[in-house]
């Protein structure tokens, strides 16, 4: 046990180990910083709200450095792309962050953003779900004809679309083979900021799909560039809550020891993996991530302190982290039995990437 | 020098950076360095706070992230980079 002095608590270090860990192989794998699970895990622990997100968002600059040095080893970071998608996700969660304040401050109610956010988040999540869904259908078809699978391919439907609109400059980003406006790029970013801002989170739950719907980026790629991007803009909230006092490096730094190695596994099961299987996860995430917010909706909503709520919480954030991980470990142990020639189940097989 | 060699010096210059980082870090927190630090915020020495998180967290993942590829690396693990475009030009991409 050690004793966090500043917030007055004691807390198992093996704990704080385990959760970096676990969280880290949900962030390698799917791209995100891993905030919007770390964050109410440390809250249900007994940090103060505030410490608990500057905490993260701390412990998530290192992880994602960890996360980036790894990915850039598999080829998966496009680095001009996320530096230019950085400046507009930063003025985007600054925007976000300032009409949350100022919705406040005409009296619109927290509960009219949040819902607006649930619905967005929703609609992201039932895409990816259906999008991945449609593909996984299209894949099994193939493996029933007994017909070869064709590598993993980008999803293309949304961004062939967009790369057409011609508002110079048009950028060529050799790396993910995309040609683009730099004005869609930038907003993007910017609305994904905004989105995030609002929300409450870093950003990854959205910009992982946007990159991989949007501009196009084959779905590792997303991943890799978006925790790439990840580090300037936890950075960013980091400044801002260790100056105002909510940080307890200590607590980051445990878990940090946790993570370095979860967040290695989950970047290095995105070899073993097609697309789908990370776009499984991801909508999946997603809409955790949705049930999340739903309950801090009501949580608002309800003026008295409700048993069944928080024990909502503890559910949702404890079972979305196992199932999440379960997926992962679950496709990784398949992936490496059909590698090695085991037999798998049919539905699973298009799922796995057969060499990389 | 084979492959593997050098990656256990490697290994074992960086294993010597995190163990002080890590010596570092426990001998501040057992001090109480770190609630001191909470006191310097409103004496307009935050910045040094600042500094000092970032740097530590910047470091330290630089550092781990580093030891872990070269005990990969020492293992013989060999981490090639995935093919994104092999399918691109195919119907499927459609």
């Amino acid at each position: 046990m050690i004793t966090l002095s500043a917030i007055g608590i004691e807390i198992n270090i093996f704990l704080l180990v385990f959760l970096g860990l676990a969280v880290g192989i949900v962030s390698g794998f799917v791209g995100v910083g891993g905030g919007f699970l770390m964050t109410p895990i440390l809250i249900i622990l007994g940090f103060p709200a505030h410490f608990a997100v500057g905490t993260s968002l701390t412990w998530i600059v290192g992880n994602s450095i960890i996360g980036t040095l790894r990915h850039r080893q598999l080829g998966n970071i496009d680095m001009k792309l996320g530096i230019l998608m950085v400046v507009g996700t930063i003025c985007g969660i600054e925007v976000g962050v300032r009409v949350l304040n100022l919705t406040r401050n005409i009296g619109l109610a927290d509960e009219v953003v949040l819902s607006v956010s649930i619905c967005m988040l929703l609609i992201i999540g039932v895409y990816t779900f259906w999008e991945t869904r449609q593909r996984k259908t299209k894949l099994d078809d193939m493996l029933r004809r007994k017909e070869e699978l064709p590598p993993d391919v980008r999803a293309v439907s949304i961004s062939s679309k967009l790369q057409r609109i011609n508002i110079p400059p048009m950028i060529h980003f050799a790396k993910s083979r995309v040609t683009i406006s730099l004005w869609l790029i930038l907003a993007v970013g910017f609305l994904t900021g905004i989105l995030a801002g609002l929300i409450g989170v870093g950003g990854g739950i959205i910009m992982v799909p946007s990159l991989i719907y949007i501009i196009g980026l084959p779905s590792f790629m997303a991943v890799g560039t978006d925790i790439f991007q990840i580090i300037f803009s936890a950075a960013y909230g980091c400044i801002r809550h260790t100056m105002s006092g909510n940080v307890i490096i200590f607590a980051a730094f445990i878990m940090i020891l946790g993570s370095c190695a979860g967040i290695q596994f989950g970047v290095l099961a995105t070899r073993y993996l097609r697309g789908i299987a990370m776009r499984y996860v991801l909508a999946s995430t997603i809409l955790v991530a949705v049930l999340g917010s739903i309950l801090k909706l009501i949580d608002i909503i309800s003026e008295s302190a409700i048993t069944w709520l928080q024990t909502g919480v503890v559910a949702v954030t404890f079972g979305g982290m196992g199932l999440i991980m379960v997926m992962i470990i679950g496709l990784f142990t398949m992936a490496v039995r059909y590698r090695t020639g085991k037999h798998i189940p049919i539905w699973v097989k298009s799922l796995v990437a057969k060499e990389n | 020098m084979s492959k593997r060699k050098k990656a256990a010096i490697h290994v074992a210059a960086l294993s010597i950076v995190c163990g002080l980082i890590i010596w570092h870090v426990v001998h501040w927190h057992s001090t109480g360095m770190y609630v001191e630090m909470f006191t310097w915020l409103p004496m307009g020495k935050g910045y040094i706070t600042v500094l000092y998180n970032l740097g530590l967290m910047l470091v330290l993942g630089a550092a781990l992230g580093f030891l872990m590829q070269k005990i990969t690396d020492l293992f013989g693990y060999e981490v090639r980079e995935i093919q994104h475009f092999e399918g691109e030009g195919t119907n499927n991409n459609k």
